[in-house]
């Protein structure tokens, strides 16, 4: 502030006064919310790598020192890790692919397709709660189950769905994809739309095809969004919970503990493992983490940003 | 009308058009199927629920459903009251908390500012999968568990929403603020007459995703309750499923339209606007 | 009634200084435009005036008094936006009476004023309408009739018309000249353009890289210029600076240049040339001419008529004496017509 050097002292007192005032004024504003960030987010997340560090439990966390003794994981957080990788894997397969044909199979506008889209966003609105009820019922293994009836008529054999170790996750990925492939397909048909037709046109002067266009094109140009949906699937898969607890609460077995599970259970439901549950659930952050560099450091540079 | 269906069958290729917009439709039904198949199955009788086959539309139309529901043993009522209060109370903390910071993020200098944003943009990335443990023992040791304000207090933490908001208060130019203030209007003034009705939009979307999130929240209040009369109805459903001698699924999906159907209402009244918003959630 | 002075002003965002060591009078009454390229400082001045953007050091005084610091809302200014800075939410007449509302003006007369203002700039029948129903020209003018309404002293004005297009500018110049003429009130008129400088201004103060170049009336300004920089800014196309000996250069307006076939006698150019192209712009025509040894100028000409100037022909290049303007090396204006040594090293360079 050395140009300040020409006013007189009052001056710069009075400038002095109105800065302060003002910055007053904005640290009152932001102050509510950055104690609520502190309180409930950055401090938690501290704290919960200091109870990874402990032996102890919800009465008394800080029960023993342990260092990094409860990173060293049990085996069952390798079934864990590899559940919520299947989980991950086959929910990124068929979102990504079916959220990406809706979007081009809807991207006229007509009231047909507006229609439709609003119809296959509706269960993205739902509770996930509700949402695995409604399909634990549809797809019971009992007699009365609707899609074993329908099965059977078809002449399919009954399938036990959530109650067989082998098709149990594959249901609830089955389930997540009716219920979020419509808000997908959403974020894709907007980045559509917001190629400029004259793009298309000028394709079509140039001879190229239809299912040219739309791998020289169209996937090119929404590829910021097909990123975005790359990331937040990973991350959403990573921190499944809800309908899993519902529609099998992580059986038959283990066949269906995914991480988010896994960590809840040795948190509240066992004796003495909350620190272990702490480190747990770091890992899964750090996971989240890695992940996603990985994805910023690999995939983003296929991205192509207008 | 009729001209317009003349119109679909003049089109090119009008074949493939119709065989593609069939198939739309039976993938529609499809999609809506789970929630008809929910309301039908809730008012039938318990057996009419386990016929084999499964009937389409129930034979007896029947509240069979809801009065087990309401005559489990559970207070519904009360489940469904903790909903409605915590719902209410959590998207009135978020804007209160929410407008003034991203007001201040968006449109003022004050010194380390970059650095509060930061923290905002790293509480962004903290999944509540990650910091429940802790916050719980904080509730716990305040005594605050069996009450419902560990529903509450936590979720006025909306990095996300700051985020939001804050971009729509930036898209605000500067000369509007500016000559506001030749206009001898003063901060307070500024914020209420000129930011706050110009956010409108972009507020009633934040106020939506919280009904929503809240509404259909089921992990956090797992977590964070040890009693049953501080759960709210999602809690509940879960519940039912425990407390009968097998599962009446009749009462399940009455309990389930419950919290379903207020959802599905808000949805009907207010579509585009939710797609806008969700849309609009994914581009940012 | 306002005269505004700026003493040895400073303005510094962070580490780049913008403006340094400023002083200008900004005369009472008159309609003031501050021209330049974008960047050059003219709307951070403005700024300064209105109090959204304060001096960094030095002092600017209103009528004598020190108003450096003081907060916008007390000093007896308004201004109009580029982007009109219309509040979206609020209705016409929300718009021109908030500043009113927040100043405590009593109620009757808060609803003369906006009766009396809608009428002058013609949206008494829109009071009641949102600025979103409106056309930009419509806003321009809730724009205006808002400032006015605050009666003040000083009217700042930050390209205001930009937005608009071609033909409601050029109507929309004649109503703000008119206006100010009517009010009689100190108007601050910040543009890029130099046409709308050239034609509101009663002083214009022509701005580069924060200096100031030169302040005169456009008259002066165009025949005066003070520097190649202030000759080269005002006229379309910009004056034709050539180079002489010793880095003092000549420059010559597209305009006052003669273009023949034969040689005319009494001229102090000559210049052979060759016309690359020809444009006809109506009233005028204009040409890019290719001088023998490779510099290309540009002529204007109002005989818009002459077939025989065609593309590709040779012709002679010539200007009067009176026409010609010297810069030293320096860029810095010598005179025009003379000093008659220079001239008579132009005369030794004719072909």
């Amino acid at each position: 502030m050395t140009s300040l050097s020409s006013f007189t002292t009052e001056q710069v007192r009075e400038l002095k006064r109105i800065k302060r005032r003002s910055w007053l004024m904005s640290y009152a504003m932001i102050l509510p919310a950055i104690l609520f960030l502190l309180a409930f987010v950055i401090y938690p997340t501290v704290s919960m790598f200091i109870m990874s560090l402990y032996y102890g439990n919800a009465m008394n966390p800080y029960k023993k020192f342990k260092g990094l003794a409860n990173y060293n994981v049990r085996p069952d957080f390798w079934v864990a890790l590899r559940n919520t990788a299947a989980y991950t894997g086959m929910a990124l397969v068929l979102v990504m692919v079916l959220s990406i044909l809706f979007a081009q199979w809807m991207y006229k506008s007509r009231k047909l397709n507006n229609v439709a889209q609003t119809v296959f966003f509706t269960p993205h609105l739902v509770a996930g709660v509700s949402a695995g009820f409604i399909w634990s019922w549809l797809m019971s293994s009992q007699p009365y189950g609707l899609f074993n009836t329908v099965f059977n008529a078809l002449g399919f054999s009954t399938v036990r769905w959530l109650d067989d170790s082998s098709t149990a996750m594959f249901s609830i990925v089955l389930m997540n994809t009716w219920k979020n492939v419509g808000y997908y397909c959403l974020i894709i048909m907007s980045a559509m739309k917001s190629i400029p037709t004259e793009i298309y046109e000028s394709a079509r002067l140039d001879g190229s095809s239809s299912i040219k266009t739309f791998f020289k094109i169209t996937i090119p140009m929404i590829s910021p969004q097909l990123f975005f949906l790359l990331i937040t699937i990973t991350t959403g898969s990573f921190k499944v919970f809800d309908s899993v607890r519902i529609m099998t609460n992580g059986g038959p077995g283990d066949a269906t503990r995914v991480l988010s599970m896994y960590i809840y259970d040795y948190a509240f439901e066992r004796n003495n493992t909350l620190g272990y549950a702490c480190a747990a659930g770091i890992l899964m952050m750090l996971l989240m983490v890695a992940v996603t560099v990985f994805d910023f450091g690999f995939v983003e540079k296929k991205v192509h940003y207008q | 009308m009729i001209k317009a269906i003349k119109n679909y069958f003049v089109q090119p290729k009008w074949g493939l058009q119709l065989f593609s917009d069939i198939v739309k439709i039976l993938l529609m039904l499809a999609f809506i199927f789970p929630f008809y198949w929910m309301i039908v199955t809730a008012f039938k009788s318990y057996t009419e629920s386990m016929a084999v086959p499964p009937t389409l539309i129930p034979s007896v139309w029947t509240l069979e459903g809801y009065r087990s529901t309401f005559n489990s043993g559970l207070d519904i009522l009360n489940y469904a009251k903790n909903t409605v209060i915590v719902t209410a109370s959590v998207i009135t903390l978020q804007l209160l908390i929410m407008v003034p910071a991203a007001y201040a993020f968006a449109k003022r200098e004050f010194p380390l500012k970059g650095f509060w944003f930061g923290i905002v943009l790293v509480a962004f990335m903290i999944p509540l999968q990650l910091t429940y443990i802790p916050v719980y023992l904080s509730m716990q040791s305040m005594n605050l568990v069996n009450t419902l304000w560990p529903q509450i207090l936590p979720m006025g933490a909306d990095a996300f929403g700051i985020f939001m908001l804050r971009q729509s208060f930036k898209q605000i130019p500067d000369e509007i603020i500016e000559s506001a203030k030749l206009d001898s209007a003063g901060e307070i003034q500024i914020m209420l007459r000129i930011m706050l009705p110009m956010c409108k939009s972009a507020m009633v979307t934040i106020a939506m995703f919280s009904f929503i999130g809240t509404w259909n929240a089921y992990f956090w209040p797992l977590v964070m309750t040890r009693n049953e009369s501080v759960r709210p109805l999602t809690m509940a459903v879960e519940k039912l499923r425990d407390v009968e001698m097998g599962i009446r699924w009749n009462s399940l999906m009455a309990a389930n339209t419950l919290l379903v159907v207020p959802i599905l209402i808000v949805f009907i009244f207010a579509s585009k606007k939710i797609i806008e918003g969700f849309a609009y959630r994914g581009m940012k | 009634m306002a005269e505004i002075v700026f003493e040895k002003v400073g303005k510094s965002f962070g580490s780049t200084k913008v403006i340094e060591n400023l002083d200008l009078t900004i005369e009472d009454g008159k309609f003031t435009v501050l021209v330049g390229s974008s960047g050059c400082g003219k709307t951070t001045l403005l700024r300064m005036i209105a109090g959204i953007g304060p001096a960094t050091s030095g002092r600017i005084l209103m009528d004598g008094k020190d108003i450096t610091h003081q907060p916008p809302e007390k000093r007896d200014i308004a201004m109009v936006f580029q982007n009109y800075a219309i509040y979206p939410t609020m209705s016409v007449r929300e718009n021109i009476e908030f500043g009113l509302k927040n100043k405590k003006v009593p109620k009757e007369e808060r609803d003369r004023r906006i009766a009396e203002y809608a009428e002058i700039v013609g949206m008494t029948p829109y009071l009641d309408r949102k600025p979103s129903d409106l056309s930009g020209g419509q806003r321009q003018r809730i724009a205006l009739a808002r400032a006015m309404v605050k009666k003040p002293s000083v009217f700042l004005m930050d390209e205001p018309l930009s937005n608009l297009d071609a033909k409601l500018r050029a109507a929309m110049r004649v109503e703000l000249i008119e206006l100010q003429r009517r009010l009689g009130t100190t108007f601050v008129y910040v543009t890029h353009d130099q046409i709308e400088a050239m034609s509101m201004a009663d002083t214009i103060v022509l701005m580069e890289k924060g200096e100031i170049q030169q302040i005169g009336s456009p008259e002066e300004i165009y025949h005066e210029p003070a520097n190649i920089f202030s000759a080269q800014f005002i006229g379309t196309p910009p004056m034709n600076v050539l180079p002489m000996e010793d880095g003092i250069r000549f420059g010559v307006r597209p305009e006052s240049i003669d273009m023949e076939h034969q040689r005319v006698d009494g001229m102090a150019l000559y210049r052979k040339g060759h016309i690359i192209t020809r444009e006809m712009l109506g009233a005028e025509m204009q040409y890019k001419v290719r001088l023998s040894d490779g510099t290309t100028i540009m002529v204007r000409s109002e005989e818009n008529d002459r077939s025989d100037l065609q593309e590709d022909s040779d012709v002679w290049i010539m200007a009067r004496a009176s026409r010609i303007h010297f810069f030293d090396k320096d860029g810095k204006h010598i005179g025009h017509g003379g000093p008659d040594s220079l001239l008579a090293k132009l005369g030794g360079m004719n072909e």
